[in-house]
Parts: structure tokens; C-alpha cells; sequence
């Protein structure tokens, strides 16, 4: 054994088997140094038991024990607390269970929803403060070709009535910046 | 107080019965103060903390598990309760503002030489172990103040035995160290 670990096992000694207390017992008798800080522990130890023994009173007891019921009585007869209520009922494993599906629920959705998007975001993998959006195409396409033919059908229904005089006709879709071609 | 008795009280309480609640309290008060004052070293300090600690156990008394004994339980919501106190970074700050000298209750008490000497003591040591870690001084003061088992002090603190050794190590070394340089300063006073 060295100096070192004798050491640290003089300030363990009392938590030692007795086998390694053998060992640092060894130790100590040709070690004059180690012999030195076992006679400091001694002293420790001597005043360590001596102190333990001691019990210290508060200065009027049955004052403290008022304040304490003081106090349960007070905090029985608060209002009650919904957040305490909630958090009781959290610890319970069902419940945990039950949040833990809402949770998950709530991911999938969210992941659904951004591939349906037709915009999505990218963060710069070099500069992470710049963002920015591409198009989503194959929605995007399906939207913008849904919403041309909202929007033609509604300029011809707006229209209709013209169709009887083409020059009118004509002139109505310029007028709303409709091309003929478009037709 | 038979442990049955206390059973009898400690299922009352469960109930709402505040008097079998108020005989646990008279019972256990003293022990609770005890321990926090050896974590705090001031008295108003620890009259706080027991307070918290018996608060808390009317509020938990629903998860009070038989055949574990009270004492046991209080260890840990006083050791949790002070390890809190002692992080707090405001109460550091105090501590190291705090004299060394004994408090009041200490020295109206004590009447005899011995026990004066043995309390000087305790006010030396529990000051001595203020210059530890939160961790280093609660198993320090379990282990050797309160003369728990190791066993006890990992499970109440729940550590490995080798997580407890090594905090307790550092802690005793230090307490030693600053013990041996009191003792030559007071040594050096007495003689001069």
C-alpha cells in the first residue's frame, strides 16, 4: 500500500472491513507520516463522538408546536389549488400514459400536415440564422390548377350573360384581364 | 411511545385527526431541529425548517408506507429540506457573514464545564462544515454527527456507497485540516 491510498482509507477507516483495516494498520506502523494524520483522525473522531451525542433543543418547544399546527391549519383551509390538484393526478400512471398519446397524436398530425403543405421551410445547414421556403411542388401544382379553374369558372359565369354579343364578350374579359386564348 | 402507538397515530392523522397529528409533532420535534441545526448552525433557521419538514409530512402522511419507520422518513424530508437551504445561493452568501459564537439557547442551558466544552464544539464543527459542498456536509453530518449507517445515508440520500465514500472522504479531510489549524491558533492564543 502507498501513501496515497493509505490516506484516503485513514479518513474511511470506520467504513473498512476488517481486512483492509488490517492492511492500513500495516501500514501506519512503518509510516511515520501516515501515522501522524491517523493520530489527527483519532482526534477528529474523538470530538466527532463527543458532539454527536449532543441534542439540541429549540427554545420553546410548544411555541413551535402551535406555529406547526398554525400552519397545517392554515394551508388546510386555503383555497383550493388547481395546479397541486393537477399535478397530484399527473403522477399517476394512466394519466402519464394517456398524455404521452395526446403527445404523440399531436406529432403526427403536425408531420402530416407540413408534408401537405406546399411550402416548406429549410434551415441553411451552413448559416443556421438563414431560412428559407420552397415550394412544395406536387401540392402546389394540384392547388394553382384547382384554383385557375375556380377562377375561370367564375369569370365565365360573370361573363355569361355577354356571350350573346361576342364583341361584348370579348371586351368584358379584356376588362377583366382575362386573355381570350385562355379559353 | 410504542411503535404501535404511533401506527394508531400516524393512521388517524391520514384521516384529517390534527390532534394525533400535534402528539407526532411533540413527539418528533425535537429530533428534527436537532438534525436541522446541525446543517444550519443557527437557531431561527432550523425552527424554519422544522416547520417545512412538518408541513410537508401532513401534506405526504397519504403516502406513508407501514413498516418503514417514521424517523427514517423524517431523515429524508429534513436531509431534502436542508440540502435546498444550503444550495440556495443567498444563504451561502450569509453563511459566510456568519460569527462564530454560541447562540443563546446553547449557553442559558449549559451549566456544566463539560457540556459548555462539548457544545463549543458542535457550534466549532457545524461551522467548519459550512466551508463544504451541500452534498459533503449532509453526509458528513448523517454519517458522523447523526451516526447513521452507511447504508442508511445512501439510501436516505440515494447515492452509491461509493459516491457516499467519496463525499464523505473530502469532507473529513477538510474538517480535520480545519480543525487542527483551530487548534494551534487556540493553542497559540492560550499560551500567549
Amino acid at each position: 500500500m502507498n501513501c496515497k491510498n493509505a490516506h484516503q482509507q485513514i479518513h474511511l477507516f470506520k467504513e473498512l472491513t476488517s481486512e483492509e483495516q488490517d492492511t492500513v494498520l500495516s501500514h501506519i506502523s512503518e509510516c511515520e507520516q501516515c501515522r501522524e494524520l491517523a493520530e489527527s483522525m483519532k482526534v477528529m473522531n474523538t470530538v466527532l463522538s463527543r458532539i454527536s451525542g449532543i441534542s439540541v433543543e429549540p427554545l420553546h418547544t410548544s411555541r413551535l408546536t402551535n406555529k406547526i399546527m398554525s400552519d397545517i391549519s392554515k394551508s388546510d383551509t386555503q383555497s383550493f389549488n388547481l395546479l397541486e390538484w393537477i399535478l397530484s393526478y399527473i403522477e399517476l400512471r394512466q394519466v402519464k400514459l394517456i398524455m404521452a398519446g395526446i403527445s404523440v397524436i399531436l406529432f403526427t398530425l403536425f408531420a402530416f400536415e407540413q408534408t401537405r403543405s406546399p411550402l416548406k421551410t429549410n434551415q441553411h445547414s451552413s448559416n443556421s440564422n438563414f431560412t428559407y421556403a420552397v415550394l412544395n411542388a406536387k401540392n402546389f401544382k394540384d392547388q394553382l390548377s384547382s384554383y385557375k379553374a375556380r377562377e375561370k369558372s367564375r369569370r365565365i359565369k360573370a361573363c355569361r350573360n355577354l356571350f350573346t354579343q361576342p364583341q361584348l364578350s370579348v371586351a368584358c374579359l379584356r376588362e377583366k384581364n382575362m386573355h381570350f386564348k385562355t379559353f | 411511545m410504542q411503535y404501535s402507538d404511533e401506527l394508531n397515530l400516524i393512521e388517524k392523522a391520514q384521516h384529517g385527526d390534527s390532534q394525533a397529528f400535534r402528539k407526532l409533532v411533540e413527539k418528533h420535534q425535537r429530533f428534527a431541529y436537532s438534525v436541522a441545526f446541525r446543517f444550519t448552525g443557527n437557531a431561527p433557521d432550523a425552527e424554519d425548517i422544522t416547520q417545512e419538514v412538518f408541513i410537508k409530512l401532513w401534506r405526504n402522511l397519504g403516502k406513508y408506507k407501514q413498516g418503514i419507520k417514521l424517523t427514517t422518513w423524517l431523515y429524508q424530508i429534513i436531509t431534502n429540506q436542508c440540502l435546498d437551504y444550503l444550495k440556495s445561493a443567498s444563504r451561502k452568501n450569509q453563511m459566510k457573514h456568519v460569527e462564530m459564537k454560541l447562540s443563546r439557547q446553547i449557553t442559558d442551558e449549559s451549566n456544566h464545564g463539560q457540556q459548555v466544552e462539548d457544545r463549543e464544539l458542535l457550534q466549532i464543527v457545524t461551522h467548519l462544515a459550512k466551508q463544504l459542498t451541500p452534498r459533503q456536509q449532509t453526509v458528513f453530518v448523517l454519517r458522523d454527527l447523526e451516526g447513521l449507517s452507511v447504508d442508511e445515508v445512501c439510501k436516505i440520500l440515494e447515492i452509491s456507497a461509493e459516491k457516499m465514500k467519496s463525499n464523505l472522504y473530502y469532507a473529513r479531510q477538510k474538517i480535520r485540516e480545519d480543525l487542527t489549524l483551530y487548534y494551534k491558533d487556540l493553542t497559540k492564543t492560550t499560551i500567549l
